[in-house]
């Protein structure tokens, strides 16, 4: 939708991720904006659609230290934060991290375990810590989950509240892709998965710095203006029972930064904030159940605002 | 609260269209006074009847229908001679609209009938309330109306008899309650209060007071007398004395149609061809007569609908044979072709027309109360006659006939009060000349005579150079006779109409040709009549006998001698003391230009009335100007889009900076919009660029490139963006493109 170039390093880290993952260039370019802005991405589609080798991907053109976790109904907090184990020898106990303790982690069927350990990783996307055994340890930087989850099974699983959904910057679907790009997949199968051939095109310095490029880029009032409004309308919308927080307000606004960085640009443009609001604000609205029943989603809801609110065409502030 | 607001909403629509139609009602009141409307409850009542349809939200179709019902109703029940029942009152109208509509196209407002102009004064009406409805259900503002409203009050008591006095007065108080009254009602509206009787009063309390105070101050103040003369004659005289020098002599005075209300001034010579005519004899050609005389100069009144229709080449009269009391009939013809053309037809005078023909003419219109004569087409309107022919009965009258006159008693009221007419601050000393100069006449035919030789006296200089305007304050004809005793035929007849009217002898001003020069045209003898022979003189009314002409100019009695026997060559040496001889032989020729026996029918009698008919010429032209200008003023802003680009271009040409290119962006967003590509609210800049550059298949994508670059000062914040020089070019393709 955009006729201006991509950022360089970046345009190669999602290159290298559609050299593995087909068609889903939208997919790759959100989740690397969710990594410049310091966010998490949580990916709802159904199994086989290439959630996992997405995020491997991403995580192996970064060179960056890569985790993942199954999650399971058995699963406790310990094994995803790590435990303390009393060695006889030594005589004392040593700590043994857990995948969390990684730069890009992938939360694999986060539905599927208890709220209990859901909360231990919630905890630590939130807070950039963990807890154990009295001790905080603080994640290395940068760190970013991207967590999965089933949309189809409802057996035994354990669906995340609404206020944990807050945590994620972006929740997207990844979609099937059409009968072209799955021809090309079929295509490559038949070789040695490209997955293996990847190399790393960012190091874990680049992408440091160019977060903190992202957090450089320009929010004009009229910007902030317009961010706020569409926030605030969510609250009053008569298809909604709650709507989006200030900290949606935030995310917004850091998610159309990074977005502005990607598309190599110093400032935010209205068309930022209009792409990226369905992905930053759908999942933190709770709708009443009576718009439910009607069939009416959040995306729609969202898709109605942006239409609504008049795009700032004028400076909003004199100087 | 929705309930309290749709009521706050009514009470001030009550309010705002209740002074609404007051000030219509104002505006009305003048036209009632001013002109000869009458029936004025008839327009009142669809003022009425339209703001309250627009009160109640009728249905548009609904109102037109109840609307043009009522106009067609009205004009049938003030107009037409068949009952409601009787269906051909439908085929009346149509056909009387039918006749009207060819009229308005060829200009011809005088001979509009009173129905059509009624139906043209309804539709003003009906726009004059929309607009009030527009200002009061959409602007929710009636203040632009009060102001206009003063200002045409205003006016109309400077430029014209109406008092409006109290007009003003009415119109300003309620005009400043209604002013307060909406103040309250926007203020809680604004704050969102609902409006309890309490906050109604302590309002209307401080209001009504205040009101009442600067009522009452401006009406007990003391005031300064007018800081300037009457601007009326000022302009006028200005405008007269700015065309005067311009203009040629004979187009100054035969120029129909012109008027002859500031008379003066020098005039030269226009050797011009107006007509050439076979006549047989010597005898004037008439235009017109003019009747109401202001102190400056001569009104031009009509009387509409007392027009008579004559067909082409038929017989208007047939006198042949016929004795006449008090004059005598001689049966003429004669062919005029016409060098310059004009909308009247001159014929001979003093005659009675027997048949006019012209090629392409069907019928004459002849005016009873101007005696204009025009010629009408039916299909092309109103003509401009190139080739006629007159049948005539040129006219002799019996000198002692009219010497039986010695009195006003047989002559029609009707007449007396028109043509007796005289200013009111007509200075005395004319009648006492009157009386000295006519002290030993005792009829009007001998007073008349005297009057005549009164002027060929040595006193007075025939001269068309250096003829004065009359100052401000001064009566034209006192001016030419105690002043400066020097002008040419209009100072001369307007001055013996003057004198005769002091005498309460009806009396008329007539103008059109002398007779011109004989010469020789294509082998035939004719009379060759140029704008130099433009002329005006005098016509006294006789009982039974009807209007004769006199010929107060000086040296212009010479034209007689081809009457009659050349009695008159020596009448310039008289002098006052040989009145009676001179008067014999200026009889003799005299006796010989006579007049027409026609007898004006005018309607009513008093000079109000006239004064009536002149101020609605006024009005009505006026009013056409007014429309004129509002109907350009409203072309241009709806073809603004086509022109409007070209004056931005101009405007940005040559600037630089931040906020040329602001602003030339926002022309350009309006313009789009104007051109029929808006921009939905929801829409980026961005997007809709793409969009616009498809609409008008800009090549070089000119919106894209413009839209990036004016992306970079609202959302960057560049205060410093030098790049107007580099988009300029492309901006003024895209926006030349939006005004094909």
């Amino acid at each position: 939708m955009t006729y201006e170039g991509k950022h360089p390093k970046l345009n190669e880290v999602i290159r290298n991720i559609e050299k593995v993952i087909i068609g889903k260039r939208d997919i790759a370019e959100l989740s690397v904006v969710a990594l410049l802005a310091g966010g998490h991405v949580l990916l709802e589609d159904v199994p086989g659609v290439g959630k996992t080798m997405m995020v491997r991907a991403l995580a192996k053109s970064i060179s960056a230290d890569f985790k993942r976790i199954q999650f399971t109904p058995d699963l406790l907090p310990s094994d995803v934060t790590g435990v303390s184990i009393y060695n006889p020898r030594e005589q004392e106990f040593f700590f043994r991290p857990g995948p969390i303790m990684g730069n890009i982690v992938l939360a694999d069927e986060i539905n599927r375990t208890s709220p209990k350990t859901q909360s231990a990783l919630l905890e630590g996307m939130e807070e950039a810590s963990v807890t154990i055994d009295g001790v905080t340890r603080v994640l290395e930087q940068p760190f970013f989950v991207m967590a999965t989850q089933n949309p189809i099974e409802y057996e035994g699983t354990y669906s995340l509240p609404e206020a944990q959904l807050d945590r994620f910057l972006l929740k997207m679907r990844m979609g099937y892709p059409n009968i072209y790009e799955e021809m090309e997949v079929l295509h490559r199968a038949r070789l040695a998965s490209p997955l293996e051939s990847l190399e790393p095109v960012m190091s874990l310095v680049e992408l440091r710095s160019l977060q903190q490029e992202s957090r450089a880029v320009i929010v004009d009032d009229t910007i902030k203006h317009y961010i706020v409004e569409m926030t605030q309308t969510t609250r009053h919308h008569r298809s909604v029972y709650l709507g989006a927080s200030p900290r949606g307000s935030i995310a917004l606004m850091k998610a159309s930064q990074s977005y502005a960085l990607l598309c190599d640009r110093d400032y935010v443009l209205p068309d930022d904030v209009q792409y990226l609001a369905p992905f930053v604000l759908s999942h933190r609205l709770i709708l009443k159940s009576e718009a439910k029943y009607e069939g009416i989603t959040a995306e729609q809801v969202v898709a109605e605002i942006i239409n609504n609110i008049p795009v700032p065409v004028k400076r909003a502030v004199n100087e | 609260m929705i309930q309290r607001n749709s009521l706050l909403d009514i009470l001030l629509k009550v309010v705002l269209y209740g002074y609404g139609t007051l000030l219509i009602w104002e505006w009305l009141q003048p036209v009632n006074q001013l002109t000869d409307t009458d029936n004025m409850g008839v327009f009142i009542v669809f003022v009425c009847l339209s703001l309250l349809s627009y009160f109640l939200q009728v249905h548009w179709v609904v109102r037109i229908m109840i609307l043009v019902g009522y106009i067609i109703l009205s004009i049938q029940y003030l107009y037409s001679q068949f009952s409601l029942f009787d269906l051909a009152w439908i085929g009346e109208l149509i056909s009387d609209m039918k006749m009207n509509i060819t009229r308005m196209v060829e200009a011809d407002w005088m001979l509009l009938t009173n129905s059509f102009r009624t139906l043209l004064f309804f539709i003003l009406i009906w726009l004059i309330s929309y607009l009030i409805h527009y200002w009061v259900a959409v602007r929710r503002n009636l203040f632009l109306f009060f102001l206009l409203t003063i200002v045409f009050l205003a006016v109309l008591d400077t430029f014209t008899p109406y008092d409006a006095d109290g007009p003003i007065i009415r119109v300003v108080i309620i005009g400043f309650a209604v002013l307060g009254l909406l103040a309250f009602f926007r203020l809680f509206e604004q704050e969102k209060l609902s409006v309890s009787i309490r906050g109604l009063r302590n309002w209307l309390m401080p209001l009504t007071i205040m009101v009442l105070f600067s009522g009452t101050i401006g009406f007990a103040a003391p005031k300064l007398k007018p800081q300037w003369p009457d601007p009326v004659p000022f302009i006028t005289s200005y405008s007269n004395k700015s065309t005067g020098d311009s203009n040629k002599a004979g187009s100054k005075r035969v120029g129909y149609g012109e008027n002859d209300s500031q008379l003066g001034g020098s005039i030269s010579d226009d050797h011009a061809v107006v007509f050439y005519a076979d006549a047989p004899t010597r005898h004037y050609w008439k235009v017109e007569n003019k009747y109401y005389y202001t102190g400056k100069g001569w009104t031009r009144l009509d009387y509409p609908g007392e027009l008579t229709e004559y067909d082409n080449d038929r017989d208007m009269v047939n006198l042949t044979g016929t004795e006449l009391p008090g004059m005598k009939l001689q049966e003429l013809k004669t062919t005029v072709k016409m060098e310059q053309f004009y909308n009247h037809v001159p014929y001979p005078t003093p005659s009675i027309l027997k048949r006019v023909s012209a090629e392409g003419a069907d019928q004459y219109i002849f005016n009873d109360s101007t005696n204009l004569l025009t010629a009408q087409s039916n299909s092309w309107g109103r003509l401009k006659l190139t080739d006629y022919e007159v049948n005539y009965y040129l006219t002799t009258f019996d000198r002692n006939y009219l010497k039986k006159v010695t009195s006003a008693n047989d002559v029609p009221k009707d007449i007396i009060g028109i043509y007796t007419q005289l200013p009111r601050n007509l200075p005395e000393r004319i009648r006492n000349l009157a009386l000295e100069i006519t002290s030993d006449q005792d009829n009007w035919y001998d007073k008349a005579k005297a009057i005549e030789n009164y002027f060929d006296g040595p006193k007075f200089v025939y001269d068309k150079q250096d003829i004065p305007y009359p100052e401000e304050q001064q009566d034209y004809v006192d001016q030419f006779l105690f002043e400066t005793l020097r002008g040419y035929c209009d100072n001369f007849s307007t001055a013996m109409v003057v004198l005769l009217r002091s005498l309460d002898i009806p009396t008329r001003w007539a103008k059109g040709y002398s007779d011109g020069v004989a010469t020789i045209k294509n082998g035939e003898s004719v009379y060759m009549i140029t704008n130099n022979n433009a002329h005006s003189w005098v016509e006294v009314y006789f009982p039974e006998v009807g209007w004769v002409p006199f010929e107060p100019t000086k040296g212009f009695n010479n034209t007689n001698q081809f009457y009659d026997a050349s009695l008159n060559t020596n009448s310039n040496a008289n002098d006052h003391d040989t009145a009676v001889t001179t008067q014999e032989k200026k009889e003799a020729t005299q006796s010989d230009k006579k007049t027409l026996p026609e007898i004006d029918k005018p309607n009513q009698s008093t000079s109000s009335k006239l004064d009536g008919v002149y101020w609605k010429n006024v009005l009505q032209n006026t009013a056409i100007g007014l429309a004129g200008v509002t109907i350009f003023v409203f072309l241009l802003y709806q073809s603004r889009r086509k022109w409007l680009p070209y004056v931005f271009i101009t405007r940005y040409k040559g600037k630089n900076g931040t906020d040329t290119f602001t602003s030339a962006y926002h022309v350009l967003l309006k313009q789009l919009n104007r051109a029929g590509v808006p921009r939905p609210e929801g829409q980026t800049l961005r997007e809709y660029a793409v969009y616009v550059d498809r609409v008008y298949h800009m090549a070089n994508n000119n919106m894209q490139q413009m839209t990036k670059e004016y992306e970079r000062i609202i959302y960057r914040g560049d205060q410093e963006n030098q790049a107007w020089r580099q988009y300029q070019e492309l901006w003024e393709n895209l926006i030349k493109e939006t005004t094909s």
